[in-house]
């Protein structure tokens, strides 16, 4: 199968089950709102070393206190490690901010509780409040009062969504790449948690070494092509990766079609896609069924 | 088009004598035929009558109840009702509400004292103006209003959210004396003109001040900024139907830490520009 002349390759995309939340912190201003959210999902790009994959979901006017908002999604392999890196993290980074506040922004049946153990930081001076159903935290602090919800909704969710961009130059590939990011950036209910939604560095599993679990994709390293048994075909010098994240497998399929439609530029050679030999996650998002 | 089903009751003739009716409340009636509905017991002064000797009826089997005529001799509507809605055209008598756990009432009247006394969850709206001790506790109780939300467009009469646990009672008019008194949670927001004694005795809980309003001595003054809950809490109410006005929405207040004749840790967050 081809489109605009890029060969799809006939593989899959292996992707696991995560838990995911939906974070929306506000502030006065639009501008630490932003501040505050790339704080909270800086450092978190994979689970193999950052806790958590987190990223900005969108901007939003659409919030409980009325100031302009930023959703965020985080993912982890488990509700502990989920709760464990929403206390780190909105702790650290939302709550140091000036003027903002945090919010639950996912209706789910469990919850882990933030707000109900990041209130001790008040000292016995925190307050609740409760509105209808929903337990909110004022923790005082030097500025005035930190405003946050005592829990949080988890779901099921979906991680490892990608796509591999295989082109002549790493200037086709970046450039692919980042048409890829602004058209996948437009599903709701995903993140592309590398830097600029981008990665160059994927991964396999395993490696020489005994202390270390995840080394670099050899077969996909071009400067390794005849050391290797390498997967790229001829005239490929340049390989970039978009991982996705999202909290249902429709919008991790929908988000890797737009993106893989996207990257389909002259001087791209072929779109792949990385797993496991179908042996780690039980969701195979086979590229050319996603185009239909 | 599908015609809802509801329960009429009207007043046959006005009483000076008490009236217990707490069977008037959307759990029992929605069950009930028409006939079973009349044969309801209720309280006339210390007579036992039936709920059809003093009120005519339509309908049957329905949560959705229209209660007619002036009922300020009517106590114990809507007692501790659950789900469905009682909408009263005229005044309301005592204890309208109280104890109830969910569901609606609406009064285009005035109510009595005791208005949603131990109120647990639902929501009360009074167009008109209400008694004394809304949302309170009774005698021997700690525990007022624990839960639910309760809108007076008018005025109120004292203490008001008196042993208030938690919940939210809004006064759009005047209020009399010690609102929020021996208060352990919950928030009022009072529009209007305050009383005596705001506060007096709270441990906890907010009560918010927009209109003039003497502190007391045993509450301190904090700092002036702008609660961010305040946000919260106003586009809340906005959701229910209740409207704050914009000058004071994103305003500042001055925040005072009472009652420090008890523990200190309830709040009057009086607008700025009130006094």
């Amino acid at each position: 199968m081809q489109v605009n002349g890029v060969e799809i390759v006939d593989t899959f995309a292996e992707a696991f089950p995560m838990r995911g939340a939906r974070v929306l912190v506000t502030a006065l201003s639009r501008k630490w709102a932003l501040e505050a959210a790339r704080a909270a999902t800086g450092f978190a790009t994979s689970v193999i070393a950052c806790g958590c994959e987190a990223g900005i979901e969108e901007e939003t006017g659409d919030t409980p206190d009325g100031r302009p908002g930023v959703n965020m999604l985080f993912f982890a392999v488990s509700r502990e490690e989920l709760e464990k890196q929403l206390l780190q993290r909105i702790g650290q980074c939302i709550m140091t901010a000036p003027t903002t506040a945090c919010f639950n922004n996912l209706e789910a049946s469990q919850h882990i509780r933030v707000g109900g153990k990041l209130r001790y930081f008040g000292d016995g001076y925190q307050g609740s409040k409760l509105l209808g159903d929903r337990r909110f935290w004022r923790i005082p602090v030097m500025e005035g009062e930190f405003l946050l919800e005592d829990s949080f909704g988890v779901q099921k969710a979906v991680g490892g969504g990608n796509i591999l961009i295989l082109a002549e130059t790493l200037e086709v590939a970046l450039e692919a790449a980042e048409k890829a990011v602004v058209a996948m950036k437009q599903v709701k209910g995903i993140i592309l948690p590398f830097p600029g939604g981008i990665v160059r560095s994927g991964s396999k599993v395993g490696s020489r070494y005994r202390f270390l679990p995840a080394s670099t994709n050899t077969a996909y390293c071009p400067t390794l092509r005849g050391r290797v048994e390498s997967e790229l075909p001829p005239g490929v010098n340049a390989v970039l990766e978009i991982v996705v994240d999202g909290l249902e497998l429709e919008a991790v399929k929908e988000a890797m079609r737009v993106g893989l439609l996207a990257a389909c530029l002259p001087g791209v050679k072929s779109i792949s896609a990385g797993n496991y030999g179908g042996s780690l996650g039980p969701y195979h998002l086979h590229l050319r069924e996603l185009l239909g | 088009m599908r015609v809802m089903n509801k329960i009429e009751l009207t007043l046959k003739e006005e009483t000076t004598i008490p009236l217990e009716a707490e069977v008037i409340s959307p759990d029992l009636l929605a069950g009930l035929r028409h006939q079973e509905i009349c044969r309801l017991p209720v309280y006339l002064g210390r007579h036992k009558a039936r709920l059809g000797d003093l009120f005519s009826i339509k309908g049957e089997r329905s949560s959705q109840i229209y209660v007619q005529g002036n009922l300020s001799r009517v106590k114990k509507m809507g007692w501790g009702m659950s789900t469905g809605r009682l909408c009263i055209a005229g005044n309301g008598g005592m204890h309208l509400g109280a104890g109830m756990t969910g569901g609606e009432i609406v009064v285009d009247g005035n109510t009595g004292d005791w208005l949603g006394a131990q109120m647990q969850g639902g929501l009360i709206r009074i167009r008109g103006s209400a008694g004394n001790l809304v949302g309170a506790a009774y005698r021997g109780n700690h525990t007022g209003m624990n839960r639910g939300l309760i809108v007076i467009e008018g005025n109120a009469g004292n203490m008001i959210g008196e042993h208030m646990r938690r919940g939210v009672i809004v006064v759009h008019g005047d209020v009399g004396d010690f609102p929020g008194a021996m208060m352990r949670g919950g928030t009022l927001v009072l529009a209007g003109p305050v009383g005596e004694g705001p506060g007096a005795g709270m441990h906890r809980g907010t009560i918010v001040v927009l209109g003039p309003c003497r502190i007391l001595p045993s509450f301190k003054y904090a700092a002036a900024y702008k609660p961010v809950f305040l946000l919260l809490l106003y586009r809340w109410l906005k959701g229910q139907g209740v409207e704050i006005p914009g000058d004071k929405v994103e305003a500042e207040y001055r925040r005072y830490c009472g009652d420090l004749a008890e523990t200190g840790k309830g709040e009057i967050l009086l607008w700025h520009e009130a006094n």
